[in-house]
C-alpha cells in the first residue's frame, strides 16, 4: 500500500533523511524506532508534504505522491497524529474530532462521533470539554480519535506514548491494537519506547541520523542485541 | 441635559458602528491570516468611490434600494479585488517574514491612492443619503437623523452576522481551527490555501461594503483612506488583534471616548482617543479580548 524509494528530506539546507526505502502492506503495522533527531517525525511529515522538502519516489495505493498539497494527500486516506497532539484549545473535544472528518475520502463516509467513541471509549466523557481543559493522556486519545474519524487507510502515530503515565500507555497500546483490527487498518508508529512499539506493531524500521540501519521483524530485532546499544540507548 | 446625554450616546454609537464596519474586515483578515493589512483603508475608499459612481446614475434623489445595491456592488468589486490581491501579492509572500507583507500592504495603499486620483481625480465628491432616510427622529431633546440610525443598525447587523457565522457554524469552527493552527488544519485535510483566499475576499468585501454604506456620510476625496483607517486600527488594537467581538466592544468604548471628547474637550481632538488606546495597551497589551502571546 505504501512504497517509499530513495526518499531524501530537507529543512532549508539541512539534509535530514538520506535515501529511505520502506514498504507497508495493507493492514500491516510497522514501527519506526530511533533516538531523538533520527528523522522519524520528518519521515511522517514528508509523506504528507507537510513542511520538509523532499526528493525521491513515494506511492500510496495506486497514487504516486509528487506535488500534491498536504490536504490532498490526507484525503487519499493518510492520517497523521502528531507528536505534540495539536488539539485546538478553543474547540470542544467533539468539535476537535469533527475537524478530522475533512480528510474523509469520497467513497468512504467518516465515522460518526458515536462510532469513534465505540472505538475509543475513553473519549466519551470528554466530548463537551474544551481542548485546553485536557490532560496529556486525554489529549492523546482525542488526537487519535480526530485522526481516526475519517476512516483512514493508514494511521500514522508520532510518538503516541511520549510523556504519558505507564497505566495510560498500557491503555493506549490496547486502543491501538483495537484500531488495527477495525477495518484492517495499516498503522505506522514512531517510538522510542521499544516495549510499546513491540506490542502495537508487526515489524520495525530502525533509523539513525536519517538513514534506515535495520528493518525486520521483532524476532530478528531481538536476535541483534547490539542494535539497542548502538542506536537506541542515549 | 437629557438631550445632551442622548446626543453624546447617539454620536458615540454612530462613530462606533461606522468604525466597526471598517474594522471588521481588517480584524477578520488579521485573525485568520495574521496579516496586518494597511491597504484596508484604501479598499474602503475605492468601495466608497465605486458606490458613488453607481449612485451618480440616480441623480440627486437616491432610493434606498439603489443605495443598498450600490453598497453590494462595492462589496463585490472589492471582494474581487481581494481575490486578485491574494493571488498577486499575498500568495507570493506567504513564505516571507511578516514585515515584508506589512510593507507590501503599505505599497498597496499607495496603489489605491494613485488609482483613486487617476480614475476619480482630486476633486471632492459627495452623495446624499437615500431619500427615505433624509428625515430625523426627535428623542428627549436630541435630534437623531434617520441615516445615522441606519448606519448604527448596519454596523450592529454586520456584527451579529459575523458573530453567528464565526461561533455557531461549522465554517466558523473551521476558521477558528485554521487561525489557531494552520499546519494541523491542513494535516486534517482542510484546504487552508482556499480558506485563506476566501477570508481575503470576505475581508476586502467588508471594506467595500463599509465604503458603500458610509458613502453618504463622507466628503469623497483621496484622503478618505487615512481618516478612517486610523480609527479602525485603534479599534482593532484595543479590541485584541483578530477578535471580531473585541473590535465591536472596542468600537463602542472608543466611540464614547470620542463623543465625550468632542463635547467636553473640543479644543483637544483625538487626545482622549489616543490616551485610551495607550491606557488599554499598558494595562492589557493583548487588547480587551486578544490572546496573550509569549
Amino acid at each position: 500500500m505504501l512504497e517509499v524509494r530513495d526518499l531524501n528530506a530537507f529543512y532549508g539546507q539541512s539534509h535530514i533523511l538520506h535515501g529511505i526505502n520502506l514498504d507497508l502492506a495493507e493492514g500491516e503495522s510497522i514501527a519506526l524506532l530511533g533516538r531523538n533527531g533520527a528523522g522519524k517525525s520528518t519521515f511522517l511529515k514528508a509523506l504528507l508534504n507537510a513542511d520538509p522538502r523532499t526528493e525521491g519516489a513515494m506511492r500510496f495505493g495506486a497514487q504516486t505522491l509528487d506535488t500534491q498539497p498536504t490536504h490532498t494527500r490526507t484525503r487519499l486516506g493518510m492520517s497523521l497524529v502528531p507528536e505534540d497532539r495539536r488539539i485546538f484549545p478553543k474547540l470542544t473535544v467533539a468539535q476537535n474530532i469533527e475537524m478530522g472528518a475533512f480528510a474523509a475520502r469520497e467513497e468512504q463516509k467518516p465515522y460518526t462521533i458515536a462510532e469513534v467513541v465505540d472505538l475509543l471509549p475513553m473519549v466519551g466523557p470528554l466530548l463537551n470539554r474544551f481542548g485546553y481543559q485536557l490532560s496529556g493522556g486525554q489529549q492523546q486519545m482525542v488526537a487519535i480519535a480526530r485522526g481516526l474519524i475519517a476512516r483512514p487507510r493508514l494511521l500514522m502515530l508520532d510518538e503516541p506514548a511520549e510523556g504519558l503515565a505507564p497505566v495510560i500507555v498500557d491503555e493506549l497500546s490496547d486502543t491501538i491494537n483495537a484500531i488495527r483490527k477495525a477495518e484492517g487498518r495499516s498503522i505506522v508508529v514512531t517510538e522510542q519506547n521499544i516495549d510499546f512499539a513491540r506490542q502495537t506493531t508487526d515489524r520495525l524500521y530502525l533509523l539513525d541520523v536519517g538513514s534506515v540501519v535495520f528493518s525486520g521483524t521483532w524476532e530478528e530485532f531481538s536476535r541483534n542485541a547490539d542494535l539497542v546499544d548502538r542506536y537506541l540507548v542515549l | 441635559m437629557t438631550g445632551e446625554l442622548i446626543t453624546i450616546a447617539f454620536n458615540a454609537l454612530i462613530w462606533s458602528m461606522a468604525t466597526f464596519l471598517i474594522a471588521s474586515g481588517l480584524t477578520l483578515v488579521f485573525g485568520i491570516l495574521h496579516v496586518l493589512n494597511f491597504s484596508h483603508g484604501g479598499f474602503f475608499m475605492i468601495g466608497a468611490y465605486v458606490a458613488y459612481t453607481v449612485l451618480e446614475q440616480f441623480g440627486a434623489t437616491v432610493p434606498l434600494w439603489a443605495y443598498l445595491m450600490a453598497a453590494i456592488v462595492a462589496a463585490a468589486a472589492m471582494g474581487t479585488a481581494g481575490a486578485a490581491v491574494d493571488q498577486v501579492v499575498f500568495r507570493r509572500l506567504k513564505n516571507f517574514e511578516g514585515v515584508y507583507v506589512l510593507i507590501a500592504t503599505y505599497a498597496l495603499l499607495l496603489v489605491c491612492d494613485g488609482f483613486v486620483k487617476l480614475v476619480w481625480g482630486l476633486n471632492y465628491h459627495s452623495v446624499s443619503p437615500p431619500e427615505s432616510l433624509l428625515g430625523v427622529l426627535f428623542a428627549g431633546g436630541a435630534i437623531l437623523p434617520h441615516f445615522s440610525i441606519f448606519v448604527v443598525l448596519a454596523g450592529l447587523l454586520t456584527f451579529l452576522v459575523l458573530e453567528a457565522v464565526l461561533n455557531h457554524t461549522s465554517v466558523g469552527r473551521t476558521l477558528q481551527a485554521i487561525a489557531a493552527d494552520p499546519w494541523m488544519a491542513q494535516v486534517l485535510g482542510i484546504n487552508v490555501s482556499s480558506v485563506y483566499r476566501w477570508t481575503m475576499i470576505v475581508g476586502f468585501a467588508l471594506a467595500g461594503l463599509a465604503g458603500g454604506l458610509l458613502v453618504a456620510n463622507q466628503s469623497l476625496s483621496p484622503d478618505l483612506a487615512g481618516i478612517f483607517i486610523l480609527q479602525a486600527f485603534g479599534v482593532v488594537i484595543v479590541g485584541g488583534m483578530g477578535s471580531i467581538r473585541g473590535a465591536f466592544i472596542a468600537a463602542i468604548l472608543l466611540g464614547f471616548v470620542e463623543a465625550i471628547s468632542a463635547t467636553y474637550l473640543p479644543s483637544y481632538p483625538g487626545v482622549l482617543f489616543f490616551a485610551t488606546i495607550a491606557a488599554v495597551l499598558i494595562l492589557r497589551p493583548e487588547g480587551l479580548l486578544g490572546r496573550a502571546t509569549t
